[in-house]
Formats: structure tokens, sequence, C-alpha cells
């Protein structure tokens, strides 16, 4: 009896011990938990996180996930009583506003103006607004880290070849004809003429770009963008609308076999692998990849181009990734800390040769040798001709599906005109189901 | 109380919790208007009726996943009883080894789905998978468009899963070969029965019941598939891929966050799953 209550008496002391320990390793130690999407940002701020913890003595638990997966994992997140992350990607989707409309994310005006050497003001203003929910005169929900803005990009030597002087093409029905004669010279060796997004899911954010580029100085409502006028009926059937979607869709019939499901990384392994001689709408941070020697074979070979023009407009989209802190997070001070390091300017000059698109005006004058004229030239004019991309309202995800369904039919040869005339009574029936009118 | 009756009860409380409570919040959400997307949506559900259910109905998308979820699992199915079958027979069949092949046949199974569905997902890309250059090396013309053609989007995905899951089937079989009496198969040898014949009346009357059952479990896996569609294609090329399940997750936590239109959508699917599985039942009960 006495060697059992010895027994007892030690096992309890030891569990006693163990959660003494336990607890005395929680009051010691900060740490913060960090979602973020894969990318070149991503890549750029992981080796730094060591230096975060030096000047901070908080820990980061670091979780990287692909784009596939991100936003499910985000979402699943934030509703949650205990999201499993204290920082984490934004950008101004409908994850966003749907994230500020449950008051799951939480407003950072009042961290921002906190240290004078964090110069907020050294971000654009406009890419600031892009965080501000429900629209640019509202608080500030994330604190922008990358910008990208919608270009075209091309190899040289291919053109070269062709004897086809890219200075000489003046409009994107110029380059429609010489997407022909690419098709016609490189199909047979495995390098396809154009390629760009298929069906990815944030396909509808650069399709503004290409619509925006029709579209000309009509006005719209920004976040419902070109697509729903004020009383919210539908524009689908607009021929600037429809002269956006064909060009997409056209362009992706001379992409590589398969490239109707391809996803932003599809399309940029494709270009970097040297499988493509052109690429179309996508983000002037990629170029970051065109030119790195590990993950491109085109370094040197690339040229940058803002869109160019069509007969009734010149125009293109920008976009961008930012830090948020989930409203219920236990630690959001140290949750800013880490924001507002990762975003300073000291961290922006390290990050920025990885994104090619940084936020802050004294990086981009500071990088200008590094991106080098030609990129800084072609990104310059195309922010130039740059609006937000942003759109959100509820049921904006179900007319992006829509959206995406629409341009891979006409991708497949479907009657452009059928098409739209379908999506627009998708879209009426969305705005009835959502009780937008 | 019965001791036996008592000693059930903390199971059937486990069971009322963890099954039977979310069953029933999830048919009374099918009747209700549940959208997280709005302004406050999670803390607002508002009872609607079968307003939901109406909608179903007029839905072409729900119908389209369900033509695909059924052509799906027919196709799966065919081929994963084909090839289940014969890999049964050849392991039954061999005595040197039998194990080495048994677990080489049965290694699919031990992966996790999405870990196959990646897998493919870079096998069958169309221009940088492997399985198109093979097949151009040893002649093919031009690469074939495995998931992004709307016509072999499905029949690809099917082989996949017959790739992965065919070992279920082969496992089941092989028990109920290994059942039939020895003497049974003696017999009908030295009476010069040929192979086709043993396997009429001896080998697929003793198997049958194994079959059946293998045929119902793996109908029922095959028609919740979601993983290989949602990994691979996303439901594309445009909807020539979506599944049930994919639909339902789009519409609810996934993509648009209307809970009792998801909810009301995973009843009705539940219940053509019961529905087809005990159809399939009352022609095999009629045939007997």
């Amino acid at each position: 009896m006495k060697k059992s209550i010895a027994v007892i008496t030690i096992l309890l002391m030891s569990v006693m011990l163990i959660f003494a320990s336990g607890n005395s390793e929680d009051q010691s130690t900060r740490t913060i938990r960090v979602l973020l999407n894969a990318h070149p940002w991503q890549e750029a701020i992981e080796p730094l996180l060591d230096d975060f913890t030096a000047q901070t003595g908080i820990e980061v638990e670091l979780t990287v996930l692909g784009e596939d997966v991100y936003w499910d994992r985000v979402t699943l997140g934030l509703s949650s009583d205990e999201p499993p992350f204290d920082v984490f990607m934004l950008s101004p989707n409908q994850t966003g506003f749907v994230a500020y409309q449950n008051g799951w994310i939480a407003a950072l005006d009042d961290y921002v103006g906190q240290n004078p050497d964090y110069d907020f003001g050294d971000i654009y203003p406009y890419v600031v607004d892009g965080f501000r929910y429900p629209d640019t005169s509202g608080h500030i929900y994330g604190i922008p880290l990358t910008m990208e803005v919608y270009m075209m990009f091309y190899r040289k030597d291919l053109l070269a070849e062709q004897g086809i002087d890219a200075a000489s093409l003046k409009t994107l029905d110029d380059w429609m004809e010489v997407l022909e004669k690419l098709d016609q010279a490189y199909s047979d060796q495995g390098i396809s003429a154009a390629v760009i997004r298929g069906q990815d899911p944030t396909m509808p954010d650069e399709l503004l770009a290409a619509v925006a580029n029709h579209w000309g100085d009509r006005p719209f409502i920004p976040q419902r963008m070109f697509y729903f006028d004020e009383n919210w009926n539908t524009r689908f059937t607009d021929p600037d609308i429809v002269a956006g979607f064909e060009d997409w869709a056209k362009i992706l019939s001379y992409g590589p076999v398969g490239s109707e499901a391809f996803t932003w990384y599809d399309c940029t392994t494709a270009f970097a692998s040297g499988a493509a001689a052109t690429y179309w709408f996508d983000a002037s941070l990629f170029a970051s990849t065109f030119e790195d020697p590990e993950q491109s074979v085109i370094v040197g070979n690339v040229g940058y181009l803002p869109v160019p023009p069509t007969e009734t407009g010149h125009a293109t989209t920008h976009w961008g990734w930012g830090l948020a802190i989930p409203e219920k997070s236990p630690v959001k001070d140290d949750a800013w800390a880490f924001v507002e390091w990762a975003t300073s300017k000291g961290i922006e000059t390290q990050t920025a040769p990885q994104t090619y698109g940084p936020v802050r005006a004294s990086t981009w004058v500071e990088m200008e040798p590094v991106f080098g004229e030609e990129f800084s030239s072609a990104a310059s004019e195309a922010l130039s001709i740059s609006i937000p991309g942003y759109m959100y309202f509820d049921g904006a995800r179900e007319v992006c599906d829509r959206i995406i369904d629409a341009v891979i039919a006409m991708s497949k040869g479907a009657d452009s005109a059928a098409t739209m005339e379908t999506l627009d009574k998708q879209a009426q029936e969305i705005v009835q189901k959502y009780n937008l009118q | 109380m019965k001791t036996q009756t008592r000693f059930m009860i903390p199971a059937l409380v486990v069971m009322a919790i963890v099954i039977l409570g979310p069953l029933m919040w999830g048919i009374g959400v099918s009747f209700c208007d549940w959208n997280w997307a709005e302004p406050n949506g999670m803390d607002n559900i508002r009872v609607s009726g079968i307003k939901n259910y109406i909608e179903m109905l007029q839905d072409p998308l729900f119908r389209n996943s369900i033509l695909n979820t059924f052509l799906f699992s027919f196709i799966a199915l065919a081929v994963e009883f084909i090839l289940g079958m014969a890999c049964a027979l050849l392991l039954n069949s061999i005595r040197n080894g039998a194990l080495l092949y048994r677990t080489a046949l049965m290694f699919p199974l031990m992966l996790s789905d999405i870990v196959v569905a990646l897998m493919f997902k870079m096998l069958l890309n169309p221009s940088q998978g492997i399985l198109n250059r093979m097949l151009m090396a040893v002649g093919m013309a031009s690469p074939i468009n495995w998931v992004g053609d709307a016509s072999l989007v499905i029949p690809s995905l099917a082989l996949v899963d017959a790739w992965w899951q065919s070992g279920n089937l082969t496992l089941i079989i092989l028990a109920g070969l290994q059942s039939i009496p020895q003497s049974l198969i003696d017999m009908s040898m030295v009476d010069g029965a040929s192979a086709f014949t043993r396997f009429r009346y001896i080998v697929f009357p003793y198997t049958q019941p194994f079959i059946k059952t293998a045929i119902v479990l793996r109908l029922i896996d095959l028609m919740r598939v979601f993983t290989l569609p949602w990994a691979i294609t996303g439901g594309g090329p445009g909807r020539a891929s979506e599944m049930t399940q994919v639909f339902i997750y789009t519409q609810g936590m996934g993509k648009y966050m209307r809970m009792g239109y998801s909810n009301a959508l995973a009843v009705t699917f539940a219940l053509i799953v019961v529905v087809v599985i005990a159809f399939i039942q009352k022609c095999w009960k009629a045939e007997e």
C-alpha cells in the first residue's frame, strides 16, 4: 500500500512539474504565428525572420501555403474563434471584404502613426486605399507589402529572329498579328506564341486589365468595376467588355496545350522555361523570376512593355498584397511589431530585388539600378495608365466564376456574342440572388 | 435497465454529440438563409423554408455536377472492378512471391488522396508532364490534353482513381477467392472443367457476396469524390469535371459562404447516394 502511494505521489509530482515548466516557458517566450502565401515576397522575407526575433525577442512560427489552398485556410482560420495565425497576407479581394464585413480583421489606423521612423506616408496612398474597407474613405485593414501592375513580357531573341521590332508595334492589333506569325514559326518547336492565365481563380483580376484597355475614359463604380452600373444593371454585352474578353480568349488559344487550366505559376514556369514567346496581362513582379538565372533560362532576353493600346482605350490595372491581423488574435501588439518591421523601409530594400514591386516611393528610386532601365520604364508607364483592379461585393466570387466559364468557353471556340449574353443573364440572376438592387 | 444497455450509454451519447447533432444541425440549416459573406453574416441566420431546395432544383450547375459525378463513378468503378478482379485472380494463382506482388499492388492505397492528386497533376500536365513526354518519346505525334479537354477530363480522373483504389477491390475479391474450398477446384479439374467454366460456375458464385460488398463500398466512396477533381482540375475546364462534393464545397465554406444552400445540396446529395445504393441492392435481391 505504502509503495502504491509513493508511486502515485511521484507520478503526480512529475505531472505538476511538467505543467509548471510549460507555464514558465509560456511566460518567457513571445511567439507570433505568421501565415504566408507562397510568393516572391515570402521567399525574400523568410531568411530575414531571425533578424526580427533578434531585434524584438518575438519568435515567428511560419506557415507557407500555395495559393490554391491559401484562401481556404485564411477564410477557415478567420471565421474560427481562435484563428491559427496572428499575421497573414491579405489582398484587396472578396476574402478581405468578407473578413471586413464579419469583423474578422483588425483596423490598423491607430498603429500606423505610432512610430515616426516607420514613415507610413512613404507608402503610395493609392495602394494603401486598396486595403481600406468598405471603400477608400474607410479604415485601413492591411499594410501593403508588394504592388503589381499588369503588363506584358516578350522574348526579345525570338522577335529578333523573326525580324520583328517591338518598338514598331503600336497597338494590340499589331501584336495579335505578331502572335499569328510567332505561332507559325515556333509552335512546332514546342514554343507557344503566348501564355496567359486560364482557369485560375485569380484570372478575373487580371482580366480587368484587358477590359480596362478597351473601356476608355467612361466612368465606372470602383468596387463593381466595369460590369455593373449604379443600379446593378449588368453590362457584359457592352462592346468594350466583350472586346476585352475576346482578347483574353484569343491569346489563351495561342497558349501551350492545356493552358486553359494554367494558373499564374504554370504561366511563369512556361515563360521562364522558354516555352512561350510572349506573356500577357500579368504581374510586373514576375520580372524577378524571369531575371533570376536559377529560375529562368531567358535571363537577359526578356522585353517589358505596358499593355499595347486598343482603338478605344489604353489602360491596365494594378493589385497588391498586404499584411493583416485577425481581430481575434491574442497578441495584436506583437503582430503589429512584425507587420511594422516587415513593411519598413529597411526590409523593403532587401525584399524589393525579389518582388520587383515595392510599395514605397523611396524604394522605387533606390531600386532603379537593380530593376534595370527597361523594366523600370515599362512599369512606370504601366502605372501611369493603371487603375486599381479590385472588385468586391456580395456575390462577386460567383460572378468571377461565371466570367472564367465564359472566357474558357470562348477560348474553345464558343460564339462570343452568345457566351456574353449567357454571362449577362447569369450575372442578373446573381444580382437578384444576393438582393443587390 | 440491463447491464449491457448501461454499457452502451457512453457510446450512444458520444454518437449523438458527434454524429446525430451535426447531422440534425445540417438538416436544420438547409432550411435557412445563412450567408457568411453578408455583413455580420455569421450571426445572422434566418429560416427560409424550402427556398434553398427550390433554388437547387433550378440550378443547372448542380445537375451538371451530379451527371459528372455519376459518369466519373461509373467509369472508375468499371475500370477498378476489371483491374481488381484480374489482379485478385492473378494473386490467387501465384504461389511464389505472392506477398511481394500483393504489397506492390496495395502500395497506392497507402498514399493519401492529396498526394495522389498532386502527383497526377504533375504527371498529366499536357505540356510539361512526364506522361506526355514518354508517349511522345515513343512516337505519339502531339501531346494529349488529359485534363484540359472537356471530353477527356472525367475519364482521366477516373483512371487516376483506378490506379489509386483498385487495390481495394483486389483485397476484398482475393478474400473471397481464398474462401473457395480447394477440394471444389480440384474436383472440377478432375472432371475436366475449363478455366472459364470454373470461373463461371465456382469462382464467380463464391465470390459474388464479396464483389457486391466491394462494389457498394467503392460506389459510395466514388460518389463522394472531392480531392481528385479539386486538386487536379479545380472542376475545369469550365465545369467539365466539377463533381458534386466540389460544387457543394464551393457554395459553402470553399467560396460563396452560402451555408444554408450548401447544406441543402449536401442533404440532397446524401439522399441521392442512399437511393442509388438502395436501388442497386434491390436489383440484386430481385435477381436472387
